[in-house]
């Protein structure tokens, strides 16, 4: 709590204190950046604000220049990590062409990052004071979960396109994601990463689900199970659940709903 | 002499504008049917059916005769289809190489007592059935050789469930084949009694696992032949025949029937080529004797990929294979169907084309063409009529084929590149300038060997799927 209430004391909270209570209190998300410049006029910071309302045609923009620390920071007003990711790409851009980039930027989004704004913030602070990251880079804020272990997982599938789509989601929720399309791969990668769950279909190549669920059981690694299948056949449900499985989901499927279930599993 | 040879000649000209409307006809229903075919594969959800309980259950029959190359391959793949309840049997025909062993070493599998089935048909003995719980949907018969058409009877002995479908060792399935096919059988599931698949020709593209990874057109020639070959006799000629329930043949390598009616009608009969071609035409003949509502119907986005023979020697012995089973299956039954109302389209279309425009093919065509060559060297004034004759077959050749291209671009598009489809008409071009009339050729000879009592199957080698 001390770190959150030296931020509080900090000029830039202070002048974003009002937008960000705004935001945490109504649940829009927010995106920050925050950006190690040189000596920035009020005019310059107005010339970004319009550019970059005119170039990407959003107006919740709010920008403050702390000269003491020489950071200036950015709030986009309902924006994901993403899309935070994509804007600041164009920042980073505009800054270098003015000549004021000096540092690192930093970016982050809230509540995706964190449920409290002020803790999001005063972490990126942080970091951005301590000296981290090297100049001109982008780097996205890992949030509360850089002091907890990353969960890992083991996506099997056939359908490529669930895994990668899968893959991506389950990564922005934070977790270590691996992929593997047939039952011989997703032993291998299973004994190199040793992972904490694994979703995986039944209906796999070369080896099946069952025999990869059954041979993942035998290690004792204390690896959660997930099935994830087409599959809706009582047979298969009461094969996997004797098999030692932890839940099984039939496809359609919901992503948060899966995203559920395993986090649950491993908390 | 003169006057028979242009009388002869004249003749055959007719022949070929007669059987060239004809696959015309057929080809334009094709491209008919081939809109309401590609709106219900674009609308229908495949993959929420492929687990759904409601979809029957099938028994997949491979029959495998000396097949220690690629068998573990096609039976992992086989194992791994979008299917939700399904069962494999692997049967070994007796192979004399280690097809059998490479089988129970790769899924040890164990001799069993318990397989279940019921033994509805005759079959050379049975040596043994093997199993392992580890692999509940897969099943291996060992029996002493009998053919291809004892080996599928003896599969259908074994066999659990009310659908069986039958696949050539030496061929790969989509994973969603089946369920494609599945999807045409319960769209009509009282009537159904038989639903053939595409086969693709798989040379040339890239197959890992018993998976095709990619989709590439042969890099040889027989084999290109062969494919440009397959998608005119599949897309312009099945698809129309199926739309007036007259499909005389459900290829051998990938088609799923109704097993009751298929054990009604006799089973698959062996001791000759063509048995892919018999079971429909016992099928057809059965339920139009007891008159009873039917269909044989040709599912064209269920595709079945087959290695086809890259040499003319093993080329040469599968089409006189065909040729002579071709023959035996119209001297059987044509005399029972040609022409009788009681036998509908059968009787009164797919049988009599088949016999006049399939069978007696090879010797109308040939000699036509001989006695077109001898009138023209008598008088070489009238080469204008072999010319006739020349262009006749090759535009109406390449018309059917570009008909069919672009049904297979319209519909299915698996050759996505430009070049490749460059290749394609190309190909479809150079087959009438020798692989088409070494293909009559062949059926002649299938003929003649028919004649003289020659019934073996001839030699089919395989090569394995790595490469």
């Amino acid at each position: 709590m001390s770190q959150i209430a030296k931020a509080y004391s900090f000029p830039l909270f202070q002048a974003f204190e009002h937008v960000l209570t705004f935001y945490e209190s109504s649940q829009l998300p927010c995106g920050i950046i925050l950006a190690v410049t040189n000596e920035s006029s009020e005019e310059k910071i107005q010339d970004l604000k319009m550019s970059l309302a005119k170039a990407e045609g959003f107006t919740d923009i709010h920008c403050f220049y702390d000269k003491q620390s020489s950071i200036l920071g950015i709030l986009l007003g309902d924006q994901m990590l993403g899309n935070t990711h994509f804007h600041s790409l164009f920042i980073k851009e505009q800054l270098q062409t003015q000549q004021m980039l000096a540092g690192p930027v930093f970016i982050a989004s809230f509540p995706e990052q964190g449920e409290s704004a002020a803790q999001v913030l005063s972490g990126m602070v942080q970091e951005i004071t301590a000296g981290k990251g090297s100049a001109g880079d982008i780097h996205i804020y890992s949030g509360k979960r850089s002091s907890e272990v990353k969960r890992s997982l083991l996506l099997v599938s056939q359908d490529e396109t669930v895994n990668e789509f899968l893959r991506i989601y389950l990564q922005r929720k934070g977790y270590c994601v691996y992929l593997a399309d047939n039952g011989r791969e997703a032993w291998e990668k299973y004994k190199r990463f040793l992972p904490d769950a694994v979703i995986t279909d039944v209906n796999l190549a070369i080896e099946d689900g069952y025999q990869l669920i059954s041979k993942i059981n035998a290690v004792e690694h204390g690896t959660k199970i997930v099935v994830l299948t087409h599959k809706r056949l009582e047979d298969d449900k009461k094969r996997s659940f004797e098999l030692g499985v932890s839940d099984y989901i039939a496809k359609p499927f919901s992503p948060v709903d899966l995203e559920a279930r395993v986090r649950s599993l491993l908390s | 002499m003169r006057d028979f040879l242009q009388a002869y000649g004249i003749f055959a000209v007719y022949y070929v504008i007669v059987i060239e409307t004809l696959y015309l006809t057929i080809l334009s229903l094709s491209i008919k049917n081939i809109f309401s075919i590609i709106k219900s594969s674009m609308y229908s959800r495949f993959q929420s059916l492929s687990g759904s309980e409601y979809v029957p259950q099938i028994s997949i029959l491979v029959p495998a005769y000396n097949e220690e190359l690629t068998i573990i391959e096609n039976v992992r793949s086989l194992l791994a289809l979008d299917y939700p309840k399904y069962e494999v049997v692997v049967i070994n025909d007796g192979s004399k190489d280690e097809t059998l062993q490479v089988l129970l070493q790769e899924f040890q599998l164990t001799r069993t007592e318990y397989a279940g089935g019921s033994r509805v048909l005759e079959t050379s003995n049975v040596r043994g059935v093997y199993y392992n719980p580890q692999y509940p949907n897969l099943y291996l018969i060992d029996k002493e050789n009998g053919g291809k058409a004892d080996s599928l009877n003896a599969g259908i002995n074994l066999s659990h469930y009310p659908l069986i479908a039958s696949i050539d060792a030496d061929s790969l399935l989509e994973k969603d084949a089946l369920i494609r096919i599945a999807k045409v059988y319960m769209e009509n599931p009282e009537e159904t009694v038989a639903i053939g698949g595409i086969v693709r020709i798989a040379n040339g593209c890239e197959i890992e696992d018993g998976m095709i990874k990619k989709v590439n057109l042969p890099t040889k020639i027989l084999p290109m032949f062969q494919c440009v070959e397959y998608l005119k006799a599949f897309l312009g000629g099945r698809i129309g025949w199926s739309s007036i329930n007259g499909l005389i043949i459900v290829s051998g390598a990938f088609g799923v029937f109704r097993k009751d009616f298929v054990v009604k009608a006799g089973g698959y009969r062996g001791g000759y080529p063509g048995e892919d071609m018999n079971i429909i035409i016992k099928l057809h003949k059965y339920m139009l004797e007891n008159k009873l509502p039917y269909r044989v119907a040709f599912c064209p986005d269920a595709v079945c990929w087959t290695q086809a023979p890259d040499t003319l020697k093993i080329l040469g012995s599968q089409r006189r294979r065909w040729g002579r089973g071709n023959l035996k299956n119209m001297l059987e039954y044509g005399i029972y169907i040609v022409g009788r109302p009681k036998y509908k389209v059968m009787g009164l279309i797919t049988f009599p084309y088949n016999i006049i425009f399939e069978t007696l093919n090879p010797y109308f065509r040939f000699t036509g063409f001989l006695a077109l060559l001898g009138y023209t060297l008598m008088d070489m004034t009238q080469w204008r009529i072999l010319a006739i004759y020349a262009l006749l077959n090759l535009l109406f050749g390449v018309l059917l084929g570009i008909g069919s291209l672009f049904m297979e671009e319209l519909a299915f598009k698996r050759y996505t590149r430009v070049r490749d489809n460059i290749k394609m008409l190309a190909f479809l071009f150079f087959m009438f300038l020798g692989y088409q009339q070494l293909g009559v050729i062949w059926r002649f000879l299938g003929h003649i060997e028919f004649m003289r009592n020659n019934n073996t199957w001839g030699t089919m080698t395989r090569t394995s799927w790595k490469t």
